[in-house]
């Protein structure tokens, strides 16, 4: 039974801050990810991007709170909206200063956190702030799924 | 006669820090209306000048009912899909041509902001707007411009179409229907100046020659709609307002009871059985709040001595003409209008007048220079009325963002020129303009009937 969350963690999938939002989606695709973790040169986490982000980017301001709008815009307007957003920097995109906790916390303290924030995924870190792996919600089910005993085929 | 008493200096003190503070806009102006509105009545009951009961008094309630009405009617409006609705359908009449979609979207911002709310007008249609444009690939500059110019524009010409007029109306008793024989025939013109003055600036633009104009006339606006049932029923809701509006100084009904008649009617026919707490969530309290904390601030200045003083000085100023008085409160307030919110300084004018008025000066056509003047002034800069802040801000994310530059040589252009009509209107027809109007003469009958039945009861302790 896992009593920490450095037990349960994911390797975790990282970019910088300044690569394009045309690399941070090459990475997730090849790496079948959902997000990755921004950090900077001492490994130290500044940022979550993920796809939500990602979209937001892409979507003018002037579409986002306007479903009228944005069903009478077309399939080559979308696409132009996705080219134009290609070069956009991961740090302006990105969420800043995520939710972080240290490998050797309780296991209720990441789930408190997960729920609380809803960002459902929280970097972890080492005692010197170093990232280290990453609790997304497939973490959180298995363990819950182990004490439960629920086999794991 | 106006010592320089504590009341008087306090009061002012309390006045120019709050006041500055929202212009300046450092803080937040609910934030810093709200506790000057407390300071001021604090400092009011401890100098002896000011108190609640007094500060409740200084609230002009009919604007905000009739705002809070108004805003209940348009927050269902605004998810049924009607505007857009209109907008595709209008667009699609001008086959793509530029020239043709600045006149027909502009002329529905118009209308629909004779009546509602302009914020919420130019939040719905600027984004289909831009759509369109970008489906033509055109630019959408001169026709987002039409919008915000057109949306402020048309607010002026009816009592309840921007706030700074429900407040004039309210304090000096102008009905829906004087409103519309004063201001409406200028803003006529207007209307007419601020398309042509467009025309010709964008007069490069307006030679674009549209693309996909099939994928324009395929936009099916039946799409748009998405809750006919709630539009059917709140038009019916509207159709009765207007109405009410046309006749409500015949019947002594203040406008507010006819917004309100509308709201509480809105709620019972489509969505009787649902807490309207969702509906009500859109109301804009925090504007409302503001409204509310400026009158009482106001009021304190008023209580302390300071308005009377100021309004003395003003009628010396002007030297007993009222036409160049007249010009001069359509231009400074038309100043004011452009480069601050014109919501502060409308309050602030507001007893000042109704001072002039009780020293006899004939103060109609002072009450019509004020409305015009704050109306058309904020079309001035691009941060002149909230409806041009939104039109700013949502055209920021296309190819072609609305500049600081291109305001000033677009809508500046248009204020100057309606500001310049409005002027030679004024001047004119300055008769006209001071006349008693029918609602003032409707209003006057009606007080006086209720003066007779209260004889010597609750109004006259008010008065004092």
């Amino acid at each position: 039974m896992p009593n920490t969350i450095k037990e349960i963690m994911r390797e975790v999938q990282t970019i910088k801050k300044d690569k394009t939002l045309f690399d941070a989606l090459q990475k997730m695709i090849e790496k079948k990810t959902n997000s990755l973790v921004v950090i900077d040169d001492d490994e130290r986490v500044i940022g979550i991007v993920n796809t939500g982000r990602l979209l937001e980017e892409i979507i003018p301001d002037y579409l986002e709170d306007d479903e009228v709008a944005a069903h009478f815009a077309t399939k080559e307007i979308f696409e132009e909206d996705v080219k134009k957003a290609k070069d956009s920097l991961v740090e302006k995109f990105m969420i800043k200063d995520p939710k972080i906790i240290k490998g050797n916390e309780s296991l209720m303290k990441v789930a408190v956190l997960a729920l609380s924030n809803r960002q459902m995924r929280i970097p972890v870190v080492d005692d010197n702030q170093k990232l280290i792996g990453l609790i997304t919600r497939t973490e959180l089910k298995q363990v819950v799924g182990e004490i439960l005993g629920i086999k794991n085929s | 006669m106006f010592g320089l008493d504590l009341p008087f200096i306090v009061s002012a003190i309390i006045f120019a820090i709050t006041f500055i503070l929202i212009l300046t806009e450092k803080i937040h102006r609910t934030v810093i209306g709200l506790f000057g509105a407390v300071v001021m009545v604090s400092a009011g009951m401890i100098f002896n000048f000011y108190s609640p009961e007094k500060a409740l008094w200084a609230i002009d309630f009919n604007t905000i009912g009739l705002l809070i009405g108004m805003m209940i009617i348009v927050a269902i409006l605004e998810g049924t899909g009607f505007f857009q609705y209109l907008a595709i359908l209008a667009a699609k009449k001008t086959k793509g041509n530029p020239w043709k979609l600045v006149v027909v979207l502009g002329t529905i911002t118009t209308v629909i902001s004779l009546i509602l709310d302009n914020v919420t007008t130019v939040v719905l249609i600027a984004p289909v707007t831009i759509i369109i444009a970008r489906l033509l690939k055109i630019n959408p500059i001169p026709i987002l411009m039409s919008e915000a110019l057109l949306s402020d524009t048309g607010g002026v010409a009816t009592l309840v179409g921007d706030p700074p007029n429900i407040m004039i109306g309210s304090a000096a008793h102008f009905s829906f229907n004087d409103f519309l024989f004063h201001v409406a025939p200028i803003v006529m013109v207007a209307w007419v100046a601020t398309l042509f003055t467009l025309k010709f600036v964008f007069r490069k633009e307006m030679k674009e020659k549209p693309e996909n104009i099939d994928k324009l006339l395929a936009m099916d606006e039946k799409e748009a709609m998405k809750d006919m049932k709630t539009l059917r029923k709140i038009s019916f809701v509207l159709g009765i307002v207007v109405v009410l509006f046309f006749l409500h100084s015949s019947f002594h009904m203040p406008p507010a009871m006819v917004a309100l008649i509308g709201a509480a009617i809105a709620f019972l026919i489509v969505s009787p059985k649902k807490d309207p707490q969702p509906v009500l969530e859109k109301v804009e309290w925090s504007v409302l709040i503001f409204f509310a904390a400026l009158f009482v601030i106001v009021g304190g200045l008023e209580h302390g001595g300071v308005l009377n003083y100021l309004a003395s000085s003003i009628s010396n100023l002007a030297g007993g003409n009222i036409v160049y008085s007249a010009l001069a409160v359509l231009w400074i307030s038309a100043i004011m209008s452009a480069v601050v919110d014109n919501i502060p300084f409308t309050v602030a004018m507001i007893p000042v007048i109704q001072y002039l008025e009780t020293q006899g000066v004939p103060v109609n056509l002072l009450w019509w220079s004020l409305a015009l003047g704050v109306g058309f002034g904020g079309n001035g800069t691009p941060i002149g009325s909230t409806a041009n802040v939104v039109v700013v801000a949502k055209s920021e994310q296309t190819d072609n963002p609305i500049t600081f530059k291109t305001w000033l040589k677009s809508g500046s252009a248009a204020a100057f020129v309606t500001l310049v009509i409005a002027s030679i209107v004024i001047f004119s027809f300055s008769d006209f303009f001071s006349r008693e109007t029918a609602g003032q003469r409707l209003e006057q009958v009606n007080s006086h009937q209720i003066e007779k039945t209260l004889d010597n009861g609750h109004t006259k302790s008010f008065e004092e």
